[in-house]
């Protein structure tokens, strides 16, 4: 009897990258060496906002080994360019004026590193000092100075965005209960663990090749070809390992265009890597925001709707702001049925470094203000929150007021699971002062339905060349930052041939070789280039079929993967045919076998302005729950444990879909509790990774990853994002838990001891003052 | 980030060392570097001449000596009977890995920091640089005079200071004795009363009764590795017939030097650390620290906590 193939989905693997990377073999960009190779260093502005009069690079041109400078004015340094269509503002260089205090506003070439470091320190730059605009507040105002073109109405404002659904004023009517307050956020950044850094190489046929620490060579490939003013044939953009990513390097950046100018400029080959306070100056983390909201629920506990208004802060530059606007608040009308929703967002735009992407790009903020208030409603009806959260659950297959459509959901599940787990009704409420359990949910995007560049070209296409050796080659422009998309790959190719893993290779690193692919954002490569991977193993499943019955004389289609490399026939299954001998046939008079399959989202969504937000093909969905300790005299609170419920569609791969769950919560953790970007006049206080506060493993709690599998009917066998929705989820939950232990909402990140003994303060003053 | 050059010396002994600085116009002693390098990335403090302490072997011959490793402090069986407050203070430093190279010595000598002097060269050229770096002007206070405020933040002073530990240190005039509580010198550039610059730090010696005291140390700071303590507070206690004969109690991260504050421990001398003296002696440390506006936490948070500090420092001290 024949076994049927037992698949290469589900269950453990490792990542097809780890040895490469875990022997030290794997080549990152700062690997990348090349004959004649200059280095560049950055000079970086003194001051929020200014116009730059004058670059002297005379005393730098005194040293040995410098070869070249680079200041505003020069061609290509002013050309416009950014990651949406909608709002291309940046440039190489300032153009005219320099709008952030560490932006870039010259560089230098040199023969080495180190000459190249005393450079930049001896280039003078002359400013004249503008008014910079530094609170969101002031941004909101008129001016005669906006930062840049287009702005809304002569102020600041970047991006405004307007929403109404349903009834909601009448829905807070007839309220019965009412939760509300506003939210403050602070600024926050990826923390990826390796430094943003490219290499530029002319060509000698005068193409450009730009090796880069990138997630999206798709939109810097056609960024750098504007740049350069030359069209995307003469551009390569090369992907190299990447050590992580997170959103942060999801834009097309100035360094990468003043790299390529600078070797254009020379003819040799230059290479600029970030320090980590330049990684910081960088930054395009997630938006300081200030929320303010408003719920209201009947005295069923039905949640009648919301009224949300968020002043987001996007620094200086637009980046993916227009998308973060509408996600503040569309996003928020999952994972709960919400009849009436009213939304405003103000994105401005300040002298600080620029917002953009980051992990739950759009849905944290507002998911942590939602939470928290879906609390506060549960406590005011005397509900328990898991019930009132339960009741209100979006249901599976429907459509939201906003038109977002919903297929596979295993919220529900995911709430069943972590009030078993937790011992949830033994502990909420009952545990001792200073001890609290919590709860916090979410809903995310499994990638972008719609493409940002209007275009009919698929978003991924992979393709496959299969030849005589046997061995199965995977292109792709699918990014790997990291979290195993070239895995993914290795697996739905496997998958839908037969085949082991080991005889497939991921060429996913060049812009020559793979087909184009959107990149690494939105949470969509599993289910946009993992569909394609599929359909792509089908196609040449399809040609090994008609291979074994031209060898057997039995009907194609009836052909059926096997276990161990063999394809057997369903009407005859003692006729099988070994993959080689099937290869073999298919190569005979062809020659190597190219397919492809590729991956377009459905037409979804309505044709209301903006509808086009927060559409994907499907959704993720996630509970979580905390317990947490509080020291109420220093205000301390340590997180105890997390369980993690996240509903992935199908798990592909067991372990990297809990990896993902597991930094998800770290970095959740990092925002409720201790990161922030903190500012003094303009400048960044604490760009480095002593004084910006990432969790270290001894404040990171046990954590137990629950994967629900609600089996998506579009995804790629059911799979559907991991990596991103896990993340808002943390921090409502660390939150309501703090009220749990010692009774305060807190309503500012990061949950600092400093804030938490505030609030523990206040309150206690609240209730000597009641008492007496 | 790269280290600036400089010309690493290597003595054998401590005479060598002591030679070497005399000759130089421009060193500094290298103990486990874990400060200094950082520092030296940044571009703060460089010197053309960096001299290694490591291979003297005297610096590493006895208990406390200087050269001796966080690490093998805190693995040490013997101190960790004798002076277990300090073994837990060395086991709260920075990281594993850096524990690994730092020294006693090192982190007792630790230079003071400060959020507008510990940062980059870009930074500070652009924020304006101050007193204890390339400027004339301190970035904390309107007027300190020519004192700097940057903080000391080392996590063995005081312990040390509460076991009445005296340092040894070698120099031109060959070694000397100074009691621990007499070294610091309230600025943070100069840091120390009358250290000659050619001077280092040999060893340690606990006083003659640091084992009859009973000692606890308490430390602030926001992650439970990597940082530096924002507030620290030591207290000890020599007990006679169940009462307190002598108390002490000092200070870290709350100014440009470790403390002790003798008039808070008399508060507590003669009692059995009852409840309500302590929380006497912890308001009266909270109302005397004075902690600047130049780390992650408000001075406001850190002073508030002094009071947390010194009184769950002060409950490890109580006997049975």
């Amino acid at each position: 009897m024949t076994l049927a193939f037992q698949g290469t989905v589900g269950g453990r693997h490792r990542l097809v990258d780890a040895m490469e990377k875990s022997t030290g073999r794997g080549m990152y960009v700062e690997d990348f060496v090349y004959p004649g190779m200059l280095h560049c260093r950055l000079v970086r502005a003194d001051h929020p906002h200014a116009d730059i009069d004058g670059v002297d690079f005379s005393k730098a041109e005194e040293l040995d080994g410098f070869v070249a400078g680079l200041a505003p004015g020069e061609p290509g340094t002013g050309a416009r360019f950014g990651v949406l269509p909608i709002s291309e503002d940046e440039s190489a260089l300032p153009s005219p004026r320099s709008l952030y205090s560490g932006g870039i506003v010259a560089a230098v070439a040199c023969e080495d590193e180190v000459t190249a470091r005393e450079a930049a320190a001896l280039v003078r730059v002359t400013y004249t000092l503008l008014d910079p605009v530094l609170r969101p507040k002031d941004a909101l105002a008129e001016t005669d100075c906006p930062l840049h073109e287009g702005t809304v109405e002569g102020t600041n404002i970047h991006k405004k965005v307007d929403q109404e659904f349903g009834d909601p004023d009448g829905a807070f009517e007839r309220a019965s209960s009412v939760a509300e307050g506003t939210f403050v956020f602070h600024g926050i950044n990826h923390g990826f663990t390796e430094p943003i850094g490219c290499v530029a190489v002319p060509e000698a046929n005068g193409r450009m090749t730009l090796v880069s620490a990138t997630q999206v060579p798709h939109y810097l490939h056609r960024s750098l070809a504007r740049v350069l003013d030359l069209p995307m044939h003469r551009v390569r953009i090369i992907k190299p390992l990447v050590g992580g990513g997170f959103g942060g390097k999801s834009d097309p950046f100035p360094h990468e265009m003043v790299a390529a100018l600078l070797a254009r400029k020379t003819g040799r080959p230059v290479k600029l890597i970030f320090d980590r306070e330049e990684v910081f100056l960088n930054n395009h983390g997630r938006h300081p925001t200030d929320y303010k909201i408003r719920i209201a629920a009947d005295e069923e506990g039905n949640l009648l709707g919301l009224d949300a208004f968020a002043l987001i802060d996007g620094g200086a530059w637009g980046s993916f702001g227009v998308v973060t606007t509408y996600y503040n608040g569309v996003l928020s009308l999952g994972p709960y049925r919400l009849p009436a929703f009213k939304y405003s967002g103000r994105r401005v735009y300040t002298n600080k470094p620029a917002s953009g992407a980051m992990r739950g790009h759009g849905s944290v903020n507002a998911r942590f203000a939602f939470e928290t208030c879906l609390d506060e409603i549960a406590e005011d009806l005397g509900r328990d929150p898991i019930d009132l959260r339960i009741q209100n659950a979006l249901p599976a297959n429907t459509t939201t007021l906003n038109h977002l459509r919903i297929t596979s959901n295993g919220f529900v599940e995911c709430l069943e699971k972590v009030r078993e787990r937790s011992g949830w009704a033994e502990k909420h409420g009952k545990l001792p002062y200073g001890r609290g359990i919590g709860v916090g949910c979410g809903f995310y995007i499994s990638g972008s339905a719609l493409p940002i560049h209007r275009t009919r070209t698929p978003q991924s296409t992979v393709h496959l060349k299969i030849d005589l050796d046997g061995g199965i080659t995977i292109h792709s422009m699918a990014a790997d930052i990291g979290q195993g998309s070239d895995t993914m790959l290795t697996q739905c190719v496997s998958e839908a041939m037969g085949v082991s893993m080991d005889r497939c290779r991921v060429k996913a690193r060049d812009t020559d070789t793979g087909p184009l692919d959107l990149g690494s954002y939105s949470s969509r490569v599993t289910f946009m280039a993992g569909n394609a991977a599929l359909r792509a193993g089908e196609a040449a499943l399809r040609k090994l079929q008609r291979a074994c019955s031209r060898l057997t004389g039995l009907s194609a289609e009836e052909f059926e993967r096997g276990e161990g490399e063999i394809y057997f026939h369903r009407s005859n299954p003692s006729v099988t045919v070994s993959f080689e001998d099937a290869l073999t046939e298919a190569l005979a008079d062809r020659g190597a076998l190219a397919v492809k399959g590729i991956y377009r989202a459905p037409k979804l969504g309505g044709s209301f302005k903006g509808s086009g937000a927060g559409l994907s093909p499907t959704y993720s969905y996630q509970a979580f729950v905390a317990e947490v300790e509080v020291d109420p005299e220093t205000g301390f609170v340590r997180a105890q444990k997390i369980w993690a419920a996240h509903d992935c569609g199908r798990a592909l791969n067991l372990t990297a879909v809990e990896g993902q769950i597991e930094g998800s919560v770290h970095m959740g953790m990092g925002q409720a509790l201790t990161e922030e970007m903190k500012y003094q006049k303009g400048q960044l206080l604490n760009g480095s990774l002593l004084e910006y506060k990432i969790p270290t493993p001894i404040e990171t709690p046990e954590i137990e990853a629950i994967v629900v599998e609600s089996i998506d009917p579009e995804g790629p066998l059911g799979a559907k994002e991991c990596g991103e929705g896990a993340l808002a989820p943390v921090i409502p939950a660390i939150a309501n838990a703090i009220h749990d232990a010692v009774g305060v909402r807190l309503r500012e990140v990061p949950m600092t001891p400093e804030r938490v003994l505030a609030a523990i303060e206040k309150a206690a003053k609240v209730q000597t003052h009641a008492d007496s | 980030m790269r280290i600036p050059d400089f010309t690493l010396h290597q003595p054998l002994t401590a005479e060598e060392a002591v030679g070497l600085a005399k000759g130089s116009e421009s060193f500094d002693f290298l103990s486990g570097g874990t400060d200094l390098l950082p520092n030296y990335k940044w571009g703060l403090g460089c010197r053309e001449n960096v001299i290694s302490l490591r291979h003297i072997p005297e610096l590493s011959e006895t208990p406390l000596g200087a050269g001796r490793t966080l690490w093998e402090i805190e693995h040490d069986s013997t101190l960790a009977e004798q002076f277990p407050a300090l073994v837990a203070a060395a086991s709260g430093v920075a990281t594993p890995l850096i524990r690994r190279s730092a020294t006693l010595g090192g982190n007792l000598f630790l230079d003071t920091r400060c959020w507008h002097f510990n940062q980059t060269a870009d930074w500070r050229r652009a924020h304006g640089s101050c007193l204890k770096a390339e400027a004339d002007q301190c970035r904390v206070l309107p007027d300190p005079g020519d004192i700097c405020v940057a903080t000391y933040s080392g996590d063995l002073a005081p312990v040390l200071l509460v076991h009445g530990a005296t340092a040894f240190l070698a120099g031109p005039k060959g070694e000397r004795a100074v009691p621990l509580a007499d070294l610091w010198a309230p600025d943070g550039i100069r840091r120390f009363k009358d250290v000659a610059g050619g001077e280092f730090l040999v060893r340690l010696e606990m006083a003659p009764d640091a084992r009859d005291w009973t000692v606890a140390y308490q430390k602030l700071r926001l992650r439970e590795s990597f940082d530096f303590p924002e507030g620290g507070v030591a207290a000890g206690v020599r007990w006679q017939d169940g009462k307190a004969a002598e108390v002490r109690i000092a200070t870290t991260a709350y100014a440009s030097v470790p403390s002790l504050h003798p008039e808070i421990g008399e508060i507590l001398v003669g009692g059995s650390l009852e409840e309500n003296a302590i929380e006497k002696a912890s308001k009266a440390l909270q109302a005397e620290v004075r902690p600047m506006k130049n780390t992650s936490m408000s001075p406001a948070y850190r002073k508030k906590m002094a009071r947390v500090l010194c009184r769950r420092a002060l409950l490890g001290c109580r006997q049975g």
